[in-house]
Formats: C-alpha cells, structure tokens, sequence
C-alpha cells in the first residue's frame, strides 16, 4: 500500500472573477451547482477501484471558490471522497475559501466533515487594490472570515497574498507580513503578479492603462517579505510559501516531493499511475462525458523515466531543503550525484547548488533564478 | 527548322522592375506556342522561388521561339538578363549574345535610372534596341509623351514602337514581327573553327555542367572536343541543345544559334562567364573580346546557427557554387562562432540572396557577420596585404596605411530629393563629382564612395529618404588611402571577434554606440553583470551595461502547473542552446544579426 497520495478536487466557481485569473472558473454559473456537483461524485466514484490499494493523506479542494456551493453540495462531494478513497486518519483537508463566502455556521459545517486547513485568498490588505483586482471583497471581510474559521475550531490558515501589483511599496509589503501574523495566520503563499494571456489585466497593460512594478522592483519586494515574515518566525520551505513550524502545506509538499495524486473536477490534472493527464476544459463537456459514463479525461501522458528523473529534479529543487537523492535513487535505481555528475559540477562552479547530507538543494540566496539551474538539467 | 542564319533572330528584353518583363516575355512564349496554356506558370522565365518573389532575374533562363512571318519561319532566341546592379558583369556578357534588344517602357512612368543603365550597356555592345511601350491598358498611360521621352532621352526614334499589353496580351505580335524586321541576324560562319561565347552555365546532377551558349562561328556536336580559353581546359561534349523553354537535345548547333552544352564537365569553376569555346582539335586563333575575371566586392562571414550543422553549411555552399561560379568561400574559424566560412558575393544584393537561399532551400538558420570590402593594407615592412575579414587585420603598430575600394556612384532621382541624396552621401563620405538633369524630372547625380559605405545600409537609406524614387548604380574605380579603425566590441571585457568590423575613424564612436545599444537589448540577463564595451585599439569608446538577472521564477507551482511549467522550461533551455559563448556571456544567435541594421543617428 501506498500512503502518501493526493487529491484535488476541482470547484469551477466564483463569486466574480478577478482581473488576473486565467484559471476554469466561471462566475454567475449557480444554475449549474447541481448537475456539476453529481458529475463530479460520479467521477470521484469512477476511483474506488482503480485506487482500492492506495492510502490518501490529503484532500485538497480547490478551484474557483469551493465555498461559494451551498453547504449540502460540499458534503455531497465529500461524502462521495470518504466512500471511493481511503484516508489516513491524521490527513490533511484543505478547502479554499474566498472572504464573505462563509458564515459562522457553514465554517463549523466544514469542520465537522473533516476540514482542518483552510486557505483564504486575501491577495491584498489594501481596499483599492482589492477593488482593482476585481476581488469580491474588503480587507475588513477578511479579518471577519479568520475569525469565523477560528471560532468554527480551524487553526492552520493559510492566506494567498499577490507581490508585485502596481503601487505596492516595500513597505506596504512589509505591514502586510506583519498584519497577517498579528491575525494568527500560519502559512502565506505569496506569488508575484503574473500575466496570462487574455486576461482583463493583459488587456489594461497592452492598453497603457496602468504599468507594473519592474522585475528588479519585485524582487525588491519579494526579498523585503521574505524578510519581514523570516523574522515573524515563517519558516520559507518552497519558492512561494511560508509556514510557522508544523504548518507546511501537505498536499502540496507531496507534489513537490514527486508523490501521485488525482485530481478530479473541470481542468483537473493527475499524476498517477505512471502518467499525467487532465480532464477537459469544458463545463458542459465535463458533464455529458460523465453522465454518458465515459471518462473525461482530454489529454494522458505516459512519462519515461528520464521524464520522472527531470520532474522529480524540477519539484525537488523548489523545496528549499531541495530535493532527496535517497528517494531520487529509490525511485530510478541509480545515484544522484553519479547520473547528473557533470551538471552538478558546472552549478557547482557556478557557486549555485550546495549538497547538505542526501540532500541537494539551490543556495537560498540564488533560489532567485531557479529555473535557470532546473533548465541545466533539460538536455 | 529554320537554319539559315538570316532566319535567325537573338534577343534580349531590357525593362525596369515591374514594368512587365517577365510578363511580356511570357506573352512572347505563349504566342509562339512553345508552352501549352495550362502549363504556364506566371513568369517562367524566373524559375527560383526568390527571382518570382522578388521580380527580378539571378538566373538566365534563354528560350527558343518559332514564328512564322510572311511565309518564313523564324528562330527567335529570347535570352534573359539579370537585372540587378550586382551582375553588371552577367548583363554584359548575355548582351554580347545578343543583336538586339526590346526595351519595355511602362506607358506611365516612362524610362527609370535602372533601365538606362542597360540601355547604355547594349548601346555598347552594339545591339539594335527597339522600344516596346507596355501597359497601355492602364488609365493612366500616357504613350504619346513616353514616345518623346525615349526619343529625348535615348535618342531612339519610337514612333512605330509597339503599343501593348503584356497582361491582357494585347499586340503582342507587334513585338514578335518588330524584332523579326528590325533585329539583324546574327553575323557568322559555320565552316570557321568552334567559336563560341558562354553567357552563363548552371548545374545539373545527371547532365554536370549546363553551359548556356552563343555559337559565333563553326559548329559544335556531341563528340566534339572543346577546349576552353582561359582554363585551357577540354572536354567531349555529350550533348547539345536548344531551350523549348525545357532543354531539348539537337543534333548540333552552328553559328548564330543559341543554346547549351553538356560535356561530363564537374565544375561551373571551368566554365566561367565571358570565356570562349572553341575546338580543340581545330581552335580558332583569337578569344572573343570581353571576358573579365569575376571578383567578389563584398565579404562576410557565414556560420551555422547551431555548431553542429556545420557540415550541412558546407555540403549547401558547395551546391550552390555549382550554379554560382561568382560564390566564393573558404572555412574560417570565429571565437564567438566555430566553424563557418568567410563568404564572397559581387555585391549586397547577391549576398542576400546567397543568404536566403542557404536558408530557404537548405532549411539553415544561419548567423552571418556584418559585410565588408576588402581593403588593401599596407605594413610598416613595406609588404601589401589583402584583407577582407576585420579580425585579419595585423596590429595597427605594424599597419602604415590602408586603402579602400572607391566607387562611382550614380544616383537618379526626381529632382525634389537633391538635397535629402547629397545629405546622405555626405554622411557616407562621399566627393560630390557631378550633378546633371536628364530630363526636367530626372537628374544623374554622381558621387565618388567609398564601397565600405554603400555596404552599410546606403541603398535602405536612399530608398526611405526618397521614398524609393531614387536608383543607384556604381562601379568600382580603385583604392584609396583612409584613415580606417577596427572597431572591436568586448562582452565581459572579452573581446567577441565576430562582432569587430573595420571603419573610418570619425564614425568609429557612432557605430560602436549603436551596436553596443543594440547589444544590450539582444544579450539576454545573465547571473552576473555584463559591461558591452566598443573599443579601438586599446581605447574603450562607449560602454554599455547588461544587468545581472534577479528573478526567473516567483511564480507558483502546485499540481496542476505541472506540465505547463516543464514546457516553459524546455522552451527556455531551447533559447540557452542557440546561444553563442563568448568567454563567460551567452550571446544568442540573433545579437550577431542585430547589429546588422543600426539607425547611425
């Protein structure tokens, strides 16, 4: 039996959408909460014997904005997980939330079906920035929100907090590391803006309508956070997230360490089994291959194990313990140090990388230009 | 067949771009029935994707007419010429193949710079020129002024010139009985020795060499061992033949017809253009006039984008040097770039079609150095040496003065851009000689240049600042004492050979601050700061700094960002691998092409 596996699952709605997002989420679909809702058990449903043999740890439901489906759909979709998989006892439930999507009553509901991490997306303790962004709500609404959760019993919050949004000063960065630890909060995930293609946000900026930070500027402001919440006692475990000890993210630390998980839900992507693949994009799609009992699988990928040695290298070194060569041996039965010997060399000389014990990792001070070390490892 | 020499007609169509000369000459063959309709493409006269692309001529194509005229059957023979300035020397050569030449004038514009060039041309060697005015159909064809016009300008009379139109086909067979009455037959005899002039060759993997041909006196036939002038080379011929326009082998050819040889020869370096063919076992006593050895004008270097398809560069250039005997190259090795080849072409224009030719029918990404001419340079020990790659150049301690390659230069232009053009050729260096109005639209301007110059973006230049009303011509007169600096370029304080080029010392500071600028926004960040510097000598002139990187990723990563992640990725490493190193900067291919276009200003 395996027992450390993953799974997403996928709730394609929102309040409004932000002007950043290029994820599946549509908002104003509620007349589709039902039909998307029994789609979705009967997927989770379609892995109860596929995955018979396997022991989940943790459950994450992300989307879109999970909490914006009424309360009986959330059990729904849970009841349906509880009865295909297998769950650890101590596993991680994480359910994303957006401000003024709960009430005190729907919190204490979450955490009686077994939620006990839940991840808010602030994005900005700034009023204007928050209605720039086109977020559904205030700075206040969120201070509302911990609280509720707090009182529904949930401890390990998590806030999603966006670097690089025009106007941002360092010390707005700052007061916000400090503001969310005085709320009690345990883990940030702090992303720099980026845009997507397509996006209201890419449109503005075509336009001239407003200029963003310059990537030195972000990284000013990227190095003053990690600063500020370092001193806060956060402890930065992966490029973008920061956790006071005890509170990393599970699930998402599993991925980086190269464990399977399923994911399931519009757009949703898996990894297990050997092979990556993803459902479709499609809303109505999703739904009419599930209830003419096809899977909505788009794409599958088989991986080679030069694929897996590359990804397993890719996650591995986001981590800022960086990646286990003992695993990366177990897995593909030849060392580390030996298979990458020459690139490992060339970092090296670079002053780059450093090896601490079965560990491997990017020195904290170049984790900035990361990608440029994973690329060495692409032949 | 007709074999009578007065039923004989050879010619050539002289027209500006785009004023209907590969229509018209498409006309001519459809008329005379040498293609099936169905099978005509647009142009068949220009048979490489570029020459169609680009309307204009790099290889001949000839092709052989039937048309019968009051009773008789007529031989025309339609040789085709270049028309650039860059093959002078070709256009020259196809004319002396010739006896006389159709010179279309577009019934709009009337006679361009370009046009008159060539005019001049078979002036000289003595062709009879019969004015054809084309596009009568448009509503802006004004034919009777063009009549004056060529009458005023070329002192021909062209009041029965054909009035057409090549694309509506109308009148064509004016053209057709026009050269028939006033083109002389070729002069000639058969029974003389061989004698005969090659006006161009091209390549073939069955046949080897095809030599396009003029036979002035005697004949040739399969069999016949020819000898050829300058290489003293001979070789039996296998076959012989006519273009219907497709090669159509004949039993022989005499004096005055037109059309090819095939004799097993491997090399178009033994059949070059100009030369004579005679029989080596019956020679006649004298060449025909005319013949000059080709030198290419411009330089570079040519490397492959990616290292290892050097090979591949190799095996391309040697293809193509089989139609193009004015291609030369030799294997040069670059710092910065490996293994190419130093490259030379007769002129700009000829180098990009080299260029792209590499790259179009080769499938090479290339990456080629900035032009230059090749200077003559004078040592401290008395000794001269040719040099056409900066990075030759000895150390200026050892250097006591360098020449340049000096040019004519003819400009024609409507008399509004006068002073735009005496601007630029100011900024070029240029010694105003003459200025003359031929016609109350037209004025000649002629300048002495230096080539260096014209390489560098002149004719972009011209064109943008007189809306490509301007023309331009030039020939090169000889050498000229400059004060020429090599200007070197360092990334890192390493100092990137492929990038130093050979200029005056006033424009020394200029160049090197556009191509540093250039630089800076081509040279991706690296991990460390990197100073651009431009220097002559050891004297750093103008600097510019590329900024260490500081971020590649803040971005997120869960599960779901997986794949799409590893794809940017790999496209990043993709961008690493067509990077150049010089010294410790990952330079990409397209910085060494980017200083190729630099706004001086």
């Amino acid at each position: 039996m395996t027992n450390k596996n993953g799974l997403y699952i996928h709730v394609p709605f929102c309040k409004s959408k932000c002007i950043y997002c290029d994820f599946v989420s549509f908002a104003g679909c509620e007349g589709s909460f039902d039909q998307y809702t029994d789609a979705l058990c009967q997927e989770i449903a379609s892995y109860k014997q596929k995955c018979r043999d396997k022991i989940f740890d943790t459950v994450y439901m992300g989307g879109g904005t999970p909490s914006v489906l009424p309360t009986f759909l959330i059990r729904k979709i849970v009841d349906s997980a509880k009865n295909a998989f297998c769950f650890d006892k101590n596993a991680e439930w994480t359910i994303e939330v957006n401000p003024a999507t709960v009430d005190l009553q729907k919190a204490c509901d979450l955490f009686e079906m077994g939620f006990n991490r839940v991840s808010i997306g602030m994005q900005s303790a700034d009023d204007n920035t928050l209605k720039f962004l086109g977020r559904p709500h205030d700075k206040n609404q969120f201070e509302q929100t911990i609280q509720l959760f707090k009182q529904a019993g949930f401890e390990n919050v998590n806030a999603d907090f966006i670097l690089g949004l025009p106007g941002q000063t360092k010390n707005v960065v700052s007061d916000t590391a400090k503001y969310l630890a005085n709320l009690g909060i345990k883990h940030v995930s702090a992303y720099s803006l980026i845009v997507e293609k397509g996006t209201p946000l890419a449109k503005m900026l075509k336009q001239g309508k407003i200029t963003l930070p310059d990537d030195d500027f972000t990284v000013d402001l990227y190095d003053t956070f990690v600063s500020e919440v370092q001193k806060l006692g956060f402890e930065r475990y992966e490029v973008s997230n920061f956790a006071k000890p005890s509170f990393r993210s599970k699930h998402n630390e599993n991925c980086w360490k190269y464990q399977e998980y399923i994911g399931v839900g519009l757009n949703s992507q898996s990894f297990m089994f050997g092979k990556r693949f993803a459902n479709v994009k499609n809303l109505q799609n999703y739904i009419n291959k599930i209830n003419q009992g096809k899977k909505p699988v788009s794409w599958s990928q088989k991986l080679s194990v030069d694929d897996q040695a590359f990804e397993f290298v890719m996650l591995g070194l986001r981590l800022c313990d960086g990646l286990d060569t003992k695993d990366f041996k177990n897995r593909f039965g030849v060392d580390f140090f030996e298979k990458y010997h020459h690139i490992i060399k060339r970092l090296q000389q670079q002053n780059l990388v450093e090896r601490s014990g079965d560990f491997f990792k990017v020195k904290p001070e170049k984790f900035y230009i990361l990608n440029s070390v994973i690329t060495e490892f692409i032949d | 067949m007709a074999k009578k020499l007065e039923n004989i007609r050879n010619f050539c169509i002289i027209a500006h771009i785009d004023h209907g000369k590969s229509t018209l000459a498409d006309r001519l063959i459809e008329v005379t029935g040498q293609v099936a309709k169905r099978d005509m493409e647009a142009q068949i006269l220009d048979s490489m994707d570029l020459e169609r692309e680009r309307g204009i001529t790099i290889k001949l194509t000839p092709v052989r007419m039937q048309f019968e005229h009051e009773g008789e059957v007529y031989t025309l023979n339609l040789i085709d010429t270049p028309g650039h300035v860059d093959f002078t020397y070709e256009v020259s050569r196809s004319l002396a193949a010739c006896e006389g030449a159709v010179l279309v004038v577009d019934a709009s514009q009337g006679i361009e710079a370009q046009t008159l060039a060539n005019v001049y041309l078979a002036i000289e060697n003595n062709l009879e020129i019969l004015p054809v005015i084309n596009k009568i159909d448009l509503p802006s064809a004004r034919p009777d002024e063009i009549k004056q016009e060529i009458e005023d300008v070329i002192g021909l009379p062209a009041d029965n010139a054909p009035l057409i139109s090549a694309k509506e086909g109308k009148n064509i067979e004016d053209v057709l009985i026009d050269i028939v009455k006033n083109v002389p037959p070729p002069q000639g005899d058969e029974t003389k020795p061989l004698k005969a002039l090659i006006f161009d060759c091209s390549y073939d993997n069955y046949k080897g060499v095809i030599i396009l041909t003029r036979i002035v006196d005697g004949e040739v036939k399969v069999g016949t061992k020819i000898k050829m002038f300058q290489t003293a080379n001979t070789f039996d011929v296998t076959e012989v033949g006519v273009f219907a326009p497709s090669l159509r082998p004949v039993e022989k050819l005499s004096a005055g017809d037109v059309g090819y040889i095939c004799a097993s020869i491997k090399t178009v370096q033994d059949t070059k253009v100009g030369d004579t063919i005679t029989d080596a076992n019956n020679p006649c006593d004298e060449p025909l006039p005319g013949y000059k050895k080709i030198l290419p004008m411009v330089y570079c270097g040519i490397y492959p984008a990616d290292g290892s398809k050097y090979n591949d560069l190799k095996d391309s250039l040697e293809k193509l040097q089989l139609n193009d005997a004015s291609l030369t190259y030799e294997p040069d090795v670059s710092v910065a770039l490996g293994f190419g080849f130093r490259c030379g072409f007769l002129g700009l224009l000829h180098m990009e079609i080299i260029q792209e030719r590499l790259e179009r029918e080769f499938d090479l990404d290339l990456v080629t150095t900035a032009p230059t001419v090749s200077y003559n340079v004078y040592l401290t020990n008395g000794e001269m040496i040719e040099i056409d790659n900066p990075t030759k150049l000895p150390p200026m301690s050892n250097v006591s003065r360098i020449e340049e390659p000096i040019v004519n230069a003819f400009v024609y232009t409507p008399p509004e851009y006068v002073g735009a053009i005496m601007d630029l050729c100011q900024e070029k260096r240029g010694t105003f000689v003459d200025m003359e109005y031929i016609d109350p639209k037209r004025v000649k301007l002629h300048y002495e240049m230096p080539l260096n110059e014209i390489i560098y973006d002149f004719f972009d230049t011209l064109k943008s600042r007189t809306r490509g009303y301007a023309s331009f011509d030039y020939e090169i007169t000889g050498y000229r004492p400059s004060k020429l600096v090599k200007l070197d370029m360092l990334l890192n304080g390493e100092l990137c050979d492929a990038l130093s080029i050979i200029v005056h010392e006033e424009k020394a500071y200029a160049r090197g601050r556009g191509i540093a600028e250039k630089l800076k926004e081509a040279i991706p960040r690296q991990q460390f700061e990197i100073p651009i510097q431009a220097a002559v000598g050891n004297k750093v002139i103008t600097r510019e700094t590329v900024k260490a990187m500081r971020k590649d990723v803040l971005a997120k990563c869960y599960g779901g960002d997986i794949t799409r992640k590893k794809k940017l990725l790999e496209k990043q490493k993709e961008g690493k691998k067509r990077m150049r190193q010089v010294g410790s900067v990952q330079v990409p291919s397209e910085a060494f092409m980017s200083i190729l276009k630099i706004d001086d200003k």
